[in-house]
């Protein structure tokens, strides 16, 4: 029944949202509906006191740079290390996504829709233990145990491991608490191209996400998207579920973009910078049943059919469970376990309201509103959206960012080029740093970039990223050369003062970033007659000009190493 | 040792189902404030999915997370709190090794249970830290919850957790007390 109303919906979205291309397709590897494409995925599947996981691995850069450490409680289980097709990934998450459709119910003359109906152990010497040391597809993988952390970062760094001191005290975190650390690097003759998911099994039935080691590599507004597979639904036993209201949902008729993930990001933002949101939570049958009945049109849909049969079929449940989070919200590991049985069903199918004027426009040939480019992007924690007008008069969205954040271009969940506010202590690879011993420290980024006249350049993991002046916000881009660039703007709307009064949050103590920053505060104006925004230079000119010398400057102050 | 009203349950539970009829929300007088009235109690148990009432001494499972160490499940019951913006905190102690006390500090909203004013946690993961420690020893199970007006209460059991996965070695001695 709820795989009919499944069908029904597929069909009435692809009627109803217009310009989506005609396919000849239907079935598992049809999913048409946007995905967060820069999401890290990660598969659970839970088994009689064992837990196979299944993480992609992303990574920009070169091959010689790739470099992968996971703390695990244990060795895996013998004979467990594999990669696994991204394909496979790829189709579940776009077979099992939220698919959103307008609620015309209150459109006079609207069609109604029934809103009910879908929904090996060896010595190394020292204080270093290897147990395994093997090549797995493209990676050379080892794992290695000892009680100093230190010590284990210089076997990693003596055997051409990337890792940088930063990130010590988050290993060493692990070590503590007893983990082993599972490094993969790529072998010689193989490209980032090759990289593939990595497949793993640990014993226990209750897995969870390093994530606290992920914040040494993480981009700001990070998507983390987490499949279980298990005999019942799983939920985050230490994180809080967070609830999405279908009611702020936007969609853009035309191109189908929603806000669905800036959303998220707000929900797991107000619940304190930890959560998770459960996007699907269904038995797993209709979904065994669909793939063994699609057809599938080359090889890697048939190795991706293949890859997730087994998987689907050994496990009653599946629950999908999304966040995204920022490397300083970074600072526990969530927990999965089953959830109790008040838990209940979780659909994919939302309906959300028909935007303003879209009843006319359908029916009438008037023309709805047209959605703003910061309705459907988020900022950040530490950020707030703001249009700006483009040379050829298109607006896109832009950031400003609290004191001691800065603002990085990067990409949102559909992929298109946006800009985040990044907490600049996060920053595990700076200038001056070497990334292994043999190799030259590391040059400044930020020689000769540009962030425009109200913008200052910060590295951030060796990447530039524009710090704006007070009442400037940021907007990125990726330029000829596919490098990317971030220049600070005049908003369409004025930044409110009271944003630069708000301050990130305090790292733990055993978690300090990558670097200290000293944030100075911004001497803001303390009343303002008639308003209460800032305006940059070109707004109202004096004042904006007086704001600008008065605000205080955000050092960065690198530690001293030896 | 508990603070609060040691050993209720679905007694205590009904009772304040039946006092909720009497007292309104919170801000007018009741303690406990919007949580249905009465006097404040908590019940602490176990269970990863469904809560399951405990005895002092019971055996329960030393869970191997994948990658979160060695835990119990901890799930309490309460009732006579306001349930919104809860300070919770959950601890587990050694009891034959001194200095082993962890906690884990928290402020939720409690989600309500399955009867009316009375809410809770299910499943929460405390840690152990030294799980080769706690392995077959008696351990302090302890929930201290405080709402937003400063009701507070209490409640703990001693546990016997046995791993089914082969914890690390003991490596703290234990009290001569």
């Amino acid at each position: 029944m709820r795989f009919i109303g499944w069908l029904m919906a597929s069909v009435g979205v692809a009627c109803w949202l217009g310009p989506a291309p005609a396919q000849a397709c239907g079935g598992f590897f049809c999913g048409q509906q946007p995905v967060d494409q820069t999401a890290e995925r990660i598969v659970f599947a839970v088994g009689e006191g064992t837990t196979d996981m299944i993480v992609q691995l992303s990574f920009e850069g070169k091959a010689a740079d790739f470099a992968w450490v996971l703390p695990l409680p244990d060795v895996p289980v013998e004979g467990s290390l594999d990669v696994f097709p991204q394909s496979a990934l790829s189709a579940l998450d776009a077979a099992t996504a939220p698919v959103f459709w307008f609620d015309w119910s209150e459109c006079d003359d609207g069609l109604r829709f029934d809103a009910s109906a879908p929904p090996a152990a060896e010595g190394d010497g020292g204080g270093v233990t290897v147990h395994v040391r093997e090549e797995v597809g493209p990676f050379e993988t080892v794992v290695i145990e000892g009680t100093d952390a230190s010590e284990l970062v210089q076997w990693l760094r003596d055997n051409h491991f990337r890792v940088t001191e930063p990130m010590l005290p988050y290993i060493a975190t692990y070590v503590e608490e007893g983990n082993k650390l599972l490094a993969l690097r790529l072998t010689p003759g193989n490209d980032v191209s090759d990289i593939q998911p990595f497949r793993l099994a640990l014993p226990g039935e209750n897995p969870s996400i390093p994530i606290r080691i992920t914040s040494v590599a993480a981009e700001p507004e990070m998507g983390i998207l987490v499949f279980v597979l298990a005999d019942r639904r799983y939920e985050t036993k230490n994180w809080p579920e967070v609830e999405v209201d279908e009611a702020d949902v936007v969609m853009d008729p035309e191109t189908r973009r929603t806000n669905w993930a800036a959303l998220v990001a707000q929900a797991v933002d107000a619940a304190g910078g930890q959560g998770f949101h459960t996007e699907l939570a269904e038995p797993t049958d209709e979904y065994v049943w669909l793939l063994e009945n699609s057809f599938v049109q080359d090889e890697e849909q048939e190795e991706a059919r293949d890859a997730l049969l087994p998987l689907l079929q050994g496990h009653a449940y599946m629950t999908r469970l999304y966040t995204r989070l920022s490397a300083e919200e970074m600072t526990s590991d969530p927990l999965f376990g089953r959830a109790p049985d008040s838990a209940g069903d979780v659909g994919r199918f939302r309906m959300i309201p028909a935007p303003e004027g879209m009843c006319d426009s359908w029916f009438d040939g008037g023309e709805s509103r047209p959605v703003k480019p910061c309705e459907l992007a988020t900022c950040g924690a530490g950020g707030l959206c703001r249009d700006v007008e483009t040379d050829d008069g298109t607006l896109v969205e832009a950031c400003a960012c609290v004191p001691g954040a800065t603002a990085r271009t990067t990409f949102d969940p559909e992929g298109r080029v946006t800009v985040v506010c990044q907490d600049m202590r996060m920053s595990f690879l700076n200038p001056g740093d070497r990334a292994t011993p043999e190799e030259a420290p590391l040059t400044d980024p930020c020689v000769g970039y540009d962030c425009g006249p109200g913008g200052e350049c910060v590295a951030m993991n060796m990447t530039p990223t524009c710090r704006c002046d007070v009442g400037w916000v940021a907007r990125g881009w990726i330029d000829d050369a596919g490098d990317r660039q971030t220049r600070c703007a005049e908003p369409v709307e004025p930044v409110p003062y009271d944003f630069y009064t708000q301050r990130l949050a305090d790292l733990p103590d055993e978690l300090p970033g990558g670097r200290a920053v000293t944030v100075v505060e911004p001497d803001l104006p303390t009343v303002r007659g008639g308003g209460c925004a800032v305006a940059p230079m070109s707004g109202a000119a004096v004042s904006g000009l007086a704001w600008l010398w008065l605000w205080g400057l955000v050092a960065v102050v690198r530690r001293r190493r030896p | 040792m508990r603070v609060g009203h040691p050993g209720v349950g679905p007694w205590l539970a009904g009772l304040a189902v039946g006092l909720a009829a009497g007292c309104g929300t919170g801000g007018d007088g009741c303690p406990g404030g919007d949580d249905g009235g009465g006097p404040p109690w908590i019940e602490v148990g176990t269970g990863e999915w469904r809560f399951e009432p405990l005895e002092d001494g019971q055996d329960v499972p030393l869970v191997f997370g994948s990658q979160g160490g060695y835990h119990v499940w901890v799930s309490y019951r309460t009732g006579g709190l306001d349930p919104v913006d809860v300070r919770i905190e959950i601890a587990t102690e050694i009891l034959s090794h001194p200095d082993t006390r962890t906690a884990s500090i928290l402020t939720r909203t409690l989600p309500q249970a399955d009867e009316p004013g009375v809410y809770g946690q299910i499943g929460w993961p405390a840690v152990v830290p030294q799980a080769g420690c706690a392995d077959g020893e008696p351990v302090e199970v302890e929930v201290r919850l405080e709402d937003r007006h400063g009701m507070a209460v209490r409640d703990a059991r001693t546990v016997v957790p046995h791993a089914s996965v082969e914890p690390p070695e003991c490596h703290q001695s234990e009290s001569t007390e």
